[in-house]
């Protein structure tokens, strides 16, 4: 049991090193969240007003969009340093492998989160203490759910040219019959 | 016109307990949109919204990203030219052996 | 330039630490009081925020047309500022407008379109760290279009109906009001100077590395 949560740190370890030094999925993806509240704002803005509620909704859609975005990226950065093969052969079990990288998108998704959702209430005027711990806990099971989902078919779907396609198809499918 | 809100914001300023009893949600109307018009003291000490916080975070945080972002281009600098260092030292040592 | 650098900071602090003086003995906003003060600087930041956009963007047009590698690195320095001193302007605005308005944003034509100018060169920025080879000339494009924004965002309070105060507001400002916002001006365009020529230096001994490792290479 020890040595399978010792496979699963090193794996998200290894995950968060190469990210805290490139930073490059955390700063494109906060950039695609933003981006995504930019274009909603256009759609649901009537006279400077947004429309009744559409807080929540623009911040799902941000938050599963730039999800896939991070989900892609961080398969795809296997594939790039060819990395994903070495990952494989290591002498850990698969679930560990899969569960440390998991974890490892769980830590980069919950950092876009830290910024993007005070940043939406504000934004459409969301009341966002209304009810913090309803909150808290739906943003944790829709992101755990999301991701689990996410991570699973992103590998196996890392070694196809139209990753991102495909990933968006069985990753929102269901998010959206939940 | 000015007159009248000197002598209003005085009042108010008097009497914070009388301005306490007032509504104290102004419609958010256009708020001095076409031009500033001053006066002597501020508008009344006791507001829902503090607005010295708002002031005093807004002035930290210039002075905090100014720092910080001059902080951080120092570091870089000291960064590149270390690895400059580096690599002169490595081509006056003859090419890649080092 | 490097001669004038040292006094140029100096100048630039002192101005800073002597601003807010200015400030506090400004007259207050009749109808927004102490909260207006904000606008001293956050205005100032607006316009150091433009000149940054330009200074960024005719470098990237001079670096398209002309190949320089000056350019370029006034470009990126630009760039960085547009972003950094954007920042600012975004985060003091809407704590000015939480006691102005009631509300921390609206999706008014002003904000929406400075915020759509800061994503533009921050674009501009991510391009140029993970773009790899070849991103530069791109990258310089965007930053032209981010250039293009800033006639939009100055005179978007004057077409459309906005909450933000007209650009109306600075040529009709009081004695009492203009002397501190000018001189805040005068502030934040020194230290975006002082930045700039940082920033650009940064780059410039960035690019003698690369080369440095060019020729560590060729051998």
């Amino acid at each position: 049991m020890r040595a399978f949560a010792r496979a699963v740190w090193l794996v998200t370890q290894k995950d968060l090193v190469i990210e805290s030094r490139t930073r490059e999925i955390l700063l494109t993806t906060v950039f695609f969240a933003l981006a995504c509240v930019l274009v909603f704002a256009f759609g649901f803005v009537h006279e400077g007003r947004p429309v009744q509620d559409a807080a929540a909704g623009i911040l799902w859609i941000a938050i599963a969009f730039s999800g896939t975005l991070a989900l892609g990226r961080a398969f795809e950065r296997e594939r790039h340093g060819e990395t994903l093969r070495a990952l494989l052969i290591a002498p850990i079990d698969r679930p560990a492998l899969y569960l440390g990288k998991l974890l490892g998108i769980l830590v980069l998704l919950a950092a876009v989160e830290i910024l993007v959702v005070p940043l939406i209430a504000l934004m459409f005027q969301a009341p966002l203490f209304a009810h913090p711990l309803l909150m808290l806990g739906l943003l944790a099971a829709g992101t755990v759910g999301f991701a689990a989902v996410g991570t699973l078919f992103a590998a196996m779907l890392v070694f196809f040219d139209v990753v991102f396609v495909t990933l968006a198809l069985w990753t929102f499918e269901p998010v959206m019959t939940d | 016109m000015k007159l009248r809100i000197l002598a209003l914001t005085l009042l108010l300023a008097a009497a914070p307990a009388y301005a306490n009893q007032q509504a104290p949600a102004k419609p958010p109307t256009a708020a001095a949109q076409d031009g500033f018009v001053p006066v002597d003291a501020p508008l009344s000490a006791k507001d829902t919204i503090p607005a010295p916080r708002l002031v005093a975070i807004a002035y930290g945080f210039i002075w905090v990203v100014v720092f910080g972002y001059v902080v951080s281009v120092r570091l870089r600098l000291s960064k590149v030219e270390r690895e400059m260092e580096t690599v002169t030292r490595r081509i006056g040592a003859g090419g890649r052996s080092a | 330039m490097k001669k004038l650098f040292v006094p140029m900071a100096v100048v630039a602090a002192a101005m800073f630490a002597y601003a807010p003086f200015m400030i506090l003995n400004a007259p207050y906003e009749s109808t927004m009081g102490l909260v207006q003060k904000i606008f001293y600087f956050h205005a100032a930041c607006g316009m150091a925020m433009f000149a940054a956009a330009f200074v960024s963007g005719i470098g990237s047009a001079a670096f398209l047309f002309g190949r320089k590698p000056s350019a370029d690195r006034m470009a990126v320095a630009g760039a960085e500022l547009t972003s950094i001193i954007g920042l600012i302007v975004l985060v003091t605005g809407p704590l000015w407008a939480r006691k102005a308005w009631g509300v921390w944003w609206q999706w008014d034509a002003r904000l929406t379109s400075t915020l759509v100018m800061w994503m533009i060169f921050n674009a501009y920025l991510l391009l140029r760290r993970y773009g790899g080879p070849g991103s530069d000339r791109l990258a310089a494009a965007v930053a032209l279009f981010g250039m293009a924004n800033v006639p939009f965002v100055y005179w978007s309070v004057n077409v459309w109906r906005t909450l933000h105060p007209k650009t109306s507001v600075i040529p009709s400002l009081q004695p009492g009001m203009r002397g501190p916002f000018w001189f805040c001006v005068a502030a934040f365009l020194l230290l975006f100077t002082v930045l700039l020529a940082l920033r650009t230096e940064l780059e410039k001994r960035r690019q003698q590395l690369d080369e440095l490792y060019l020729a560590v290479e060729g051998d």
